[in-house]
């Protein structure tokens, strides 16, 4: 061989090896051995004995046929341990994401594009809460503060064993490392978990954006205090009376106290003038609030979080004891918010659901307790006002300095100043906006989740109650072994008003901003344990909490800040519970499953009538008035008159309410006009300037208008099945389409109990339903009978069967039940 | 003959080594190492293919289909086909390990050609 020609060989062939090793080295993620591919081992469980360094005993875990995990251990110690070590094998990536993302520190998993999710948690200030809530626990309830140290220890000694982290898919797409997990990472999730449900602060801002664009007059009709054909429908039922005070009983009549504009000066210490100049500063306020990241997704003008849940009293129940039914609608997330466990030692025996990331168990059931829970939508979170200047506010004529914090996140600065009313989440000049949030007091959710946890009768779960809040306040249905009731635990803040006529009230939250620069619309304590809105082992026979109002209109501490849901869930269930005097389990699962839109039952008759007047009907008009006609106001998949009633709607709503909202500009910020206020105002005053002087014919050009588009957009009638147009996806939190389920068609409407919530669009494709029932449980604890399902399974590993096990029986609304499963593998974590 | 299916199972035998256990293709520079006896045309050919297969066989230890669809995941993220996805490293291995079997050879054939010259002075 030629030595130059050799010499250049070896030159080159160094280069290309040098140059692909390079290639190979940034390639790493497909790497077979060591990268993405490793996950393809992950989320199957092997029987056997595995070495947990840290437990004082050996820990039996056994995985039933649904997927739950059964822990059995001999204290408390090993208990929460094993928990955190079983969580973090199935959810570990889910968990340090959630974790991430509540601590405002996403920029540093996705880089830049994770800055806005960042600036908002920091704004909103989860972080510096959680730390707060840390530092109460360790020095007020250190037995408390352990159980959560316990589970973080046992997340801990899973991320120590690197083999078994190497598993987990998301770390390898993200390219990052577990970080070390600690009980600030359990509580900042908490905190997240809680600012989701939290009301009142965006509410707040939309009320206001409502009013400046078209009057008070108009909001009072669009928007009352009480949505329409509410009022009898409210979770404790009655006028409002608890434990024998109400609002008569201070000398203010309920119909005076509501029929007040509580925009007025007096209410809010704001001049209308100075309001109206708010707008602006308002709507800058909504976005930066709005977490882009948009985990639960509850501080956007999208679809509402609601719930449901009812109690059985034992006259009630076909077996003479009490039953309760739950399902929370959360954001549909693959892997599931939720993991289920049964929990056992010596002191507790729990089954049910607990969030992935946290202790215990927080919707499920005892040998003898049950308890669930919705969220009751009055105001947590009120903002205020703020007169600055420079970088102090104005507070009772003096000017003082607002604290500040400041970071740098991606080599981005930024500062968040503080007003004592909270952050300031918005600035325009000398006006700003500061966000009273009532998780800037300690959060003590997880004693009482822990203390239900241990609960054996009903007085029990009450005393646990009392440690829940002070965020997010919730509705607890509670079932025992023979009392059955409601309570809506948590810190209300309550602000002292003097009405008009010179009495003095203290409410629970706002309509609209309050004047910060006053101490006279600051927060003032909670509402009393004793007075939140309870009830037990209700006369009637039954109670029910899907988001509607919690109270009457003379429940003693007014809740002037409630925006309530429509109530048509509340209709269904109420109608329902009056017409089954002896409900069985099948009953309960029966109401869980159904989908007929009480609101369509109210409205359609209307669009009926006025479409029925049209002349001149072609082919298409005449079927689809065929199909509204011959409708059951059932949401299934196979059926043609939801999609018709969705686009006639959705295009009655896009000539009326949403044109107006769009000349106004707060389409973008205000939630969709309820379907019960077109109702109310069709019934009342159909030649309102809302349907432009005429329901009838805006009604029938509506329906010329989808029609038209139905068939233009999806063709024949065959394509119009509510399912074609009406689709489910359960997304990952990566956002990778890939790794989540769907879309798929599914059932339910806006307003069903098995809900499905799409916009009201006149669009196709529509959004898909993301948000739905997360989890539904019926338990009976007097008989020891408990059903559960939800849309996931343990394992956040896509490949895994046990990824989305139970998701069949979900969508067919099939149970499991939640004890006697068979075995499917048997684990003993030893020390 | 012989020696050379020594040295060709030698490095079959340290490539499958490096693929489950140092894990990095750009070990295969050492199994590549045996290949400089033979020709620089089958070096590279045999060293292509000892990298390759020696890599593609830690898909072994996985069930096919789970592999399937991490490959489409992760194509759909960086936008190329699931096959590819699957396929790329060990050929990047295999690559890597018939450009060093080709390196090694020209080194081993240098060396030799050094003696010859060597040889050929002392002759004269």
């Amino acid at each position: 061989m030629n030595k130059k020609y050799g010499t250049i060989l070896i030159v080159i062939s160094f280069v290309l090896v040098g140059t692909f090793s390079y290639v190979s080295n940034s390639l790493s993620i497909v790497n077979p051995s060591t990268g993405v591919f490793q996950s393809a081992q992950g989320g199957n469980f092997t029987s056997g004995n595995f070495v947990v360094p840290g437990l004082q005993y050996p820990v039996n875990l056994t995985i039933d046929s649904s997927g739950m995990a059964h822990i059995d251990a001999r204290n408390n110690h090993d208990l929460f341990y094993a928990q955190g070590y079983y969580s973090a094998c199935q959810r570990l990536f889910q968990m340090e994401l959630q974790a991430t993302v509540a601590a405002g520190n996403l920029s540093n998993f996705i880089g830049k594009s994770g800055l806005q999710s960042d600036y908002t948690m920091r704004l909103v200030g989860l972080s510096r809460d959680a730390y707060r809530t840390k530092s109460y626990l360790k020095s007020k309830d250190p037995q408390f503060y352990n159980y959560i140290k316990w589970y973080s220890e046992g997340v801990d000694a899973y991320i120590n064993n690197t083999k078994s982290v190497s598993t987990h898919l998301g770390f390898h797409l993200l390219g990052i490392k577990p970080f070390k997990w600690t009980v600030y990472d359990s509580l900042v999730w908490e905190e997240y978990m809680s600012w989701s449900l939290a009301t009142g602060s965006t509410n707040v801002l939309q009320s206001d954006l409502f009013v400046n664009a078209l009057g008070f007059a108009n909001y009072s009709q669009i928007w009352p205090y009480y949505p329409y054909y509410t009022e009898n429908v409210t979770m404790i039922p009655g006028s409002g009376t608890v434990n024998g005070f109400n609002l008569t009983d201070q000398g203010i009549s309920p119909s005076y106290f509501w029929s007040q504009d509580w925009f007025k000066e007096w209410a809010t210490g704001i001049s209308g003038a100075l309001l109206r100049n708010t707008t602006s500063l308002i709507k800058d306020a909504c976005q930066n609030i709005t977490d882009p990241y948009n985990l639960p997704g509850s501080h956007n003008t999208g679809s509402p979080i609601g719930s449901n849940s009812w109690i059985i009293a034992s006259s009630h129940s076909s077996d003479g004891v009490p039953m309760l039914a739950n399902d929370p609608h959360l954001p549909l997330l693959a892997p599931s918010l939720w993991i289920e466990f049964q929990l056992a030692d010596p002191h507790l025996n729990v089954t049910g659901w607990g969030l992935a990331g946290l202790p215990g168990v927080l919707i499920g059931h005892t040998k003898s307790t049950s308890f669930g829970l919705t969220t009751p939508e009055g105001n947590s979170a009120n903002d205020y006002l703020e007169s600055l200047s420079g970088n102090s506010y104005l507070y009772n004529g003096h000017y003082i300095r607002m604290s500040v914090c400041n970071y740098t996140q991606s080599g981005i600065s930024y500062s968040i100043y503080s007003t004592n009313n909270g952050p300031l989440i918005a600035r325009n000049g000398n006006m700003g906006i500061s966000m009273n949030w009532n998780a800037r007091n300690p959060s003590t959710d997880l004693i009482s989740e822990i203390m239900l946890d241990m609960s054996s009768n009903y007085s029990q779960m009450l005393d646990a109650l009392q440690y829940w809040g002070p965020a997010p306040p919730q509705n607890f249905a509670l079932v025992s072994l023979h009392h059955s009731g409601y309570i809506t635990a948590g810190g209300y803040p309550l602000i002292n008003e003097t009405l008009p006529n010179g009495k003095s009230v203290k409410v629970v939250g706002s309509v609209s901003l309050l004047n910060g620069s006053t101490s006279q619309y600051g927060e003032n304590g909670y509402v009393p344990f004793h007075y939140l809105p309870q009830a037990v082992n209700p006369v009637r026979g039954y109670m029910f909490a899907p988001n509607q109002p919690t109270v009457g209109k003379n429940y003693p501490y007014p809740f002037v800040g409630s925006y309530w849901s429509t109530g048509g869930r509340a209709e269904i269930i109420d109608h329902y519970l009056q017409n089954h005097t002896k409900m069985s389990i099948q009953n309960m699962m029966e109401l869980q499953s159904n989908v007929t839109d009480y609101w369509a039952t109210q409205f359609n008759p209307l669009l009926l009538m006025a479409i029925s007047g049209m002349s001149n009907m072609n082919l298409s008009e005449r079927e689809a008035f065929k199909l509204l006609s011959d409708w059951n106001y059932s949401f299934y998949e196979t059926m043609k008159n939801p999609t018709v009633y969705q686009y006639v709607t959705a295009a009655l709503y896009r000539i009326t309410f949403d044109r107006v909202y769009q000349e106004k500009k707060i389409y973008n910020y205000t939630p969709c006009v309820y379907i019960n206020t077109a109702i109310y105002l069709a019934r009342n005053d159909p030649q309102s300037s809302w349907f432009n002087d005429n329901f009838s014919s805006t009604v029938r050009e509506a329906f010329v208008m989808a029609v038209s588009f139905m068939d233009s957009r999806l063709g024949n009638q065959s394509n119009w099945d509510w399912g074609h147009i009406h689709k489910l996806e359960i997304a990952s939190l990566t956002g990778i389409s890939d790794l989540g389920i769907g879309p798929m068609p599914i059932w339910g409407g806006r307003h069903t109990v098995s809900v499905g919530s799409v916009p009201r669009l006149l669009e196709y494709p529509l959004p898909c339903v993301s948000i739905g029932s997360s989890l539904r449980t019926i338990a009976r604890p007097g008989t020891g009978t408990f059903y559960g399902v939800f849309p996931g399974g343990p394992s956040e590993n896509v490949l895994s069967y046990w990824f989305k096990n139970q998701l069949p029986f979900w969508l067919n609304h099939k149970y499991y039940p939640m004890q006697g499963l068979p075995t499917e593998v048997k684990i003993t974590y030893e020390p | 003959m012989s020696h050379r299916i020594i040295y060709a199972v030698a490095s079959i035998l340290m490539a499958v080594i490096i693929a489950f256990i140092l894990k990095d293709a750009y070990y295969v520079v050492i199994s590549a190492i045996p290949l400089a006896v033979f020709s620089k045309k089958w070096a590279t050919i045999y060293g292509l293919l000892i990298g390759f297969l020696s890599f593609i066989s830690v898909y072994l230890q996985y069930p096919f289909s789970s592999i399937e669809k991490i490959g489409t995941i992760v194509g759909s993220i960086i936008g190329l086909p699931s096959f590819m996805i699957i396929l790329i490293y060990p050929l990047l291995a295999g690559l890597i390990s018939a450009f060093a079997a080709l390196l090694w050879t020209s080194i081993y054939e240098m060396s030799n050609l050094k003696g010859k010259k060597k040889l050929v002075k002392i002759k004269s």
